[in-house]
């Protein structure tokens, strides 16, 4: 079987998993961030033998990881609505999200994207650390500053390349694939050559609509972009990384 | 030259330092107790980092820092902070601070030991245990559930076990 994991909330993921399935995958199965706290049974094994886990949801479909055959991954935070009010929340949260971290990244490959320390799917840097690959990648990059008397809170802000309302474009990396604008030759490497430094089978890499570099300047990259910028060809590309 | 972070009587910190101490290495230590005394201004452009480190007044290319070791503790609970309201000056510079340093440390040319990404397997051990069964070692026997039959199961199959609930 394939796998998507999202939420009920990822119109994205749920549009991927419609196509995914017009494509061929089946059996495919959709499991929600919302109906996994309400699981009857987990099991998570590892040890001599390879990891394993497998899951009963409430409505009785099992899913063991010995039988998935790829993964459309993109579940970006642990529930934790049924563990609020408990005397253990904090530890019980610290527990539900390492265990969250292991079994997803027990997944069986191919995993897009697998789960890593920074993220359950895939890496979420920060804007430092994103500008810095990106730069690496040779993708244009806006000089980005930060200091010690910075007025910023990031507990409830976060940093910009750019200011609020820049108009950004959206290319997405799928495997050795990227899609969304048409891009310059340069552009286009460097998308690939961020995929490959961050890690990642999926990226979405935003681009500032800048006078500089012929207008493109990278403004950001998440393991999380709105798949339906790529359209159907990347329903197809993402069918073929998974198949 | 050689950056250390922390709090200078902290076990590990104080042995590095006394090691660096006996093998004449040059090194700067930060203490982050005194931390309204320094400053850091970090810029990243084309992937390279450059900046400078500001401590008691003297001032340091963060390029020339070929090592660091970091073992910054978490802000909040710093002495020096512990009468200063939530959103004080104190408390703002602190933070901003310690976020420039780790910010750096993430992607500085440096040896860094450890950067917080590396450590981020820290906090899920079955995570952290498939880590490292991929580089070969044995790790031990672990079952994770919800159902009270298997837990019963496993430990009668392994007569040595531990159980966290």
């Amino acid at each position: 079987m394939w796998l998507v994991l999202c939420s009920t909330q990822d119109i994205s993921g749920l549009w991927a998993f419609q196509g995914l399935q017009l494509r061929g995958l089946r059996p495919i199965e959709l499991v929600t961030v919302e109906m996994l706290p309400y699981s009857l049974k987990w099991e998570h094994t590892m040890g001599v033998s390879d990891p394993e886990f497998s899951i009963t949801l409430v409505d009785g479909r099992v899913i063991k990881s010995g039988a998935v055959r790829g993964v459309l991954n993109r579940l970006t935070h642990v529930p934790r609505h049924h563990l609020a009010g408990g005397p253990d929340y904090d530890y019980a949260t610290q527990e539900y999200t390492a265990f969250f971290m292991s079994w997803l990244f027990a997944l069986p490959m191919p995993v897009i994207n697998r789960a890593d320390a920074q993220g359950l799917c895939g890496a979420w840097r920060h804007i430092s650390e994103w500008v810095w690959l990106a730069g690496r990648a040779g993708l244009p990059t806006p000089l980005y500053g930060q200091k010690s008397t910075d007025r910023i809170d990031e507990t409830v802000e976060i940093r910009r390349l750019h200011p609020v309302g820049t108009p950004t474009i959206t290319a997405i990396v799928v495997g050795e694939r990227v899609f969304g604008p048409h891009l310059p030759s340069r552009i286009l490497a460097g998308c690939l050559r961020l995929a490959q430094l961050a890690k990642a089978g999926l990226l979405g890499i935003e681009f500032a609509a800048s006078a500089s570099e012929n207008g493109w300047t990278f403004a950001g990259a998440t393991p999380m972009p709105d798949l339906r910028v790529g359209g159907e060809p990347l329903l197809n590309a993402l069918a073929e990384e998974l198949f | 030259m050689i950056l250390l972070c922390g709090i200078p009587t902290e076990s590990p910190l104080a042995m590095v330092r006394k090691a660096l101490d006996a093998s004449g290495e040059h090194y700067l230590l930060l203490n982050q107790r005194q931390f309204s005394v320094m400053g850091i201004m970090l810029e990243i452009a084309d992937g390279r980092s450059t900046g400078r480190l500001r401590v008691n007044g003297d001032s340091y290319p963060l390029e020339e820092f070929t090592a660091i070791f970091t073992r910054l503790m978490d802000y909040r609970f710093l002495p020096e902070l512990k009468d200063q309201p939530d959103g004080s000056p104190q408390r703002q510079l602190c933070r901003n601070l310690l976020d420039t340093l780790n910010r750096w440390a993430e992607v500085a040319p440096a040896r860094v030991v450890n950067r917080t990404a590396a450590m981020g397997s820290n906090f899920s051990k079955p995570f952290q245990a498939q880590l490292i069964r991929r580089f070969g070692f044995e790790i031990p026997e672990t079952l994770i559930t919800n159902d009270p039959e298997l837990v019963k199961a496993f430990r009668a199959r392994h007569q040595r076990s531990s159980t966290n609930p």
